[in-house]
């Protein structure tokens, strides 16, 4: 792996704003959704809503089966979880794709590797710094979630959880990367086996 | 020893054979030309060369070692220069260059100074803001900066002005006088024919002729314009070794085997020679009786 000291802070470098835009809009969905939630179910109605929530069998069917309504934590979970997971799979398929195979298609990997660079150490750097901005989007939400006044154990649980599936659909870019030959079908096919859903 | 042996080497892009059997060799020390059309398989032998790609069959050395498998240590000994320099949008010329001298083990300042000033470039500028010309100064720079034994150059100099192109040649030059091999590969005989030591023509995947070029012009035939002091003997038209000869009294204009020109100067002198010109044939010429001549 030579060089890839050198490959990863040139990916950062590369994908430091792309990074950064999709980890605040991720992360900024998940205390809004808290918030309204403390906005919307005062004491007063908290047990008619929750049961009609609870109840809408079109809310269950795209949402799961809630499993705490009555905290504001519980509800975001259900109700912008899966769709932040999902995005944040989406976010590293994009990201490892756009580090490596578009990287190579314009010609710019190339160069690199006619320097002393491992012939694998482009993609791993790429996948590196994926795994680095996943990590960042689990501290992110685990710590916004704590800021708005959640239990710090579920709020790190809900964190981690994004951050590996996101971690988990780095692989599948980097896959994705190497089976095709252009960026934009692995961009397609990453995609295309990212988790659906319609929030 | 040599820098570069290449030994039947073939490489096929699906139904396309980009290499078809090609062996080359060009020695430590010495500017090599490597001059071909456009898809000829130039790019393709450097990438084997470089181990991005590798050979179907045959054999590749590389400084003594297997462009392939032993790859990133051999990098730290040369350098490359693309025909199309891709740079990073965001980052500057200097970042680039630092960047790739970094990846060879590093740059020499002042020679990295020195090629800025000669190539006048300004390094300050983003990755999007260079011209085509000024993208390939980039990976020239860079490529050159590093103290390294071995270049390979693929096309390098597209898209520079003849006033950068002869900077190119000067900087060349040089590079052969501290002793360092070069692969250039062109399209451009002008570029090859005043530069290097040795060439080597590649069609189709496979190297034709190689030698140094006085070498290469022994195959060729020389254009010779001679005023005679007689009428010129018809049967001198259709002597041994002469071609395309026209005969207008007592002037001859005919093309002769380089191996026939002795012979066919003594019949002209014994004729009587008020004038004559000969003119050696340039590469171009050369190149294109590959082309015509050899077939497809
Ligand atoms: N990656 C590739 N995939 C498919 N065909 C290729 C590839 N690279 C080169 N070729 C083909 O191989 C032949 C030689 O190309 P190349 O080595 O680029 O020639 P040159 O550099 O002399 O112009 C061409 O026919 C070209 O189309
Ligand atoms: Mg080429």
């Amino acid at each position: 792996m030579t060089g890839l000291g050198s490959l990863v802070r040139l990916a950062l470098r590369r994908s430091r704003w792309f990074y950064l835009a999709w980890v605040l809009a991720l992360t900024s969905v998940v205390p809004l959704t808290a918030a309204a939630y403390e906005q919307i179910v005062d004491p007063g109605n908290a047990d008619l809503l929750i049961a009609t929530m609870t109840n809408n069998p079109t809310m269950r069917a795209m949402l799961g089966p809630p499993v705490d309504l009555t905290s504001a934590g519980g509800f975001t979970v259900w109700r912008v979880g899966t769709f932040v997971a999902a995005m944040s799979g989406i976010m590293a398929v994009l990201g490892v794709v756009r580090s490596t195979r578009a990287e190579e298609e314009d010609g710019r990997t190339e160069l690199l590797r006619s320097g002393a660079t491992g012939r694998h150490a482009p993609l791993v750097a790429g996948v590196l710094v994926t795994l680095l901005a996943c990590a960042a989007l689990g501290v992110a939400v685990a710590a916004s979630m704590t800021a708005v006044g959640e239990p710090v154990a579920g709020s790190v649980a809900f964190g981690a959880g994004l951050a590996l599936v996101g971690a988990t659909f780095a692989g599948v870019g980097a896959v994705a990367a190497q089976l095709t030959a252009s960026a934009r079908t692995a961009k397609a096919l990453g995609l295309w086996t990212s988790p659906r859903h319609t929030p | 020893m040599n820098a570069i042996e290449l030994q039947e080497v073939t490489k096929r892009f699906g139904r396309t054979t980009a290499l078809d059997g090609l062996s080359m060799q060009v020695a430590t020390g010495e500017v090599h030309g490597f001059l071909g059309p456009n898809g000829s398989g130039k790019s393709t032998t450097i990438r084997v060369l470089l181990g991005l790609l590798r050979a179907d069959s045959g054999t590749a050395r590389l400084l003594g070692g297997d462009p392939w498998s032993d790859a990133p240590a051999l990098h730290r000994r040369l350098a490359y220069v693309p025909g199309d320099v891709a740079l990073w949008p965001n980052l500057t010329g200097g970042e680039v260059i630092d960047l790739l001298g970094r990846l060879r083990g590093g740059t020499d300042p002042a020679r990295r100074a020195a090629l800025l000033e000669r190539f006048d470039l300004d390094p300050t500028k983003k990755g999007t803001t260079y011209s085509k010309g000024n993208r390939q100064k980039v990976g020239l720079v860079a490529a050159l900066a590093s103290d390294v034994e071995l270049l390979l150059l693929d096309e390098p100099t597209s898209g520079l002005d003849p006033l950068m192109e002869a900077q190119f040649r000067a900087v060349i030059s040089e590079e052969r006088g501290r002793g360092r091999t070069v692969l250039l590969s062109s399209h451009i005989l002008s570029e090859v024919e005043h530069l290097c030591d040795r060439v080597s023509i590649i069609r189709s995947g496979q190297v034709v002729e190689s030698g140094t070029l006085a070498e290469l012009r022994h195959l060729t035939r020389t254009l010779v314009v001679a005023e005679l002091a007689a009428p010129v003997p018809e049967g001198l038209a259709t002597a041994p070794g002469v071609h395309d000869a026209e005969l207008d009294g007592h002037r001859i204009t005919c093309q002769v085997d380089d191996t026939e020109l002795g012979q066919v100067m003594s019949r002209l002198s014994a004729l009587g020679i008020r004038s004559i010109t000969s003119t050696p044939p340039t590469l171009e010429e050369l190149f294109l009786r590959h082309y015509d001549e050899s077939g497809r």
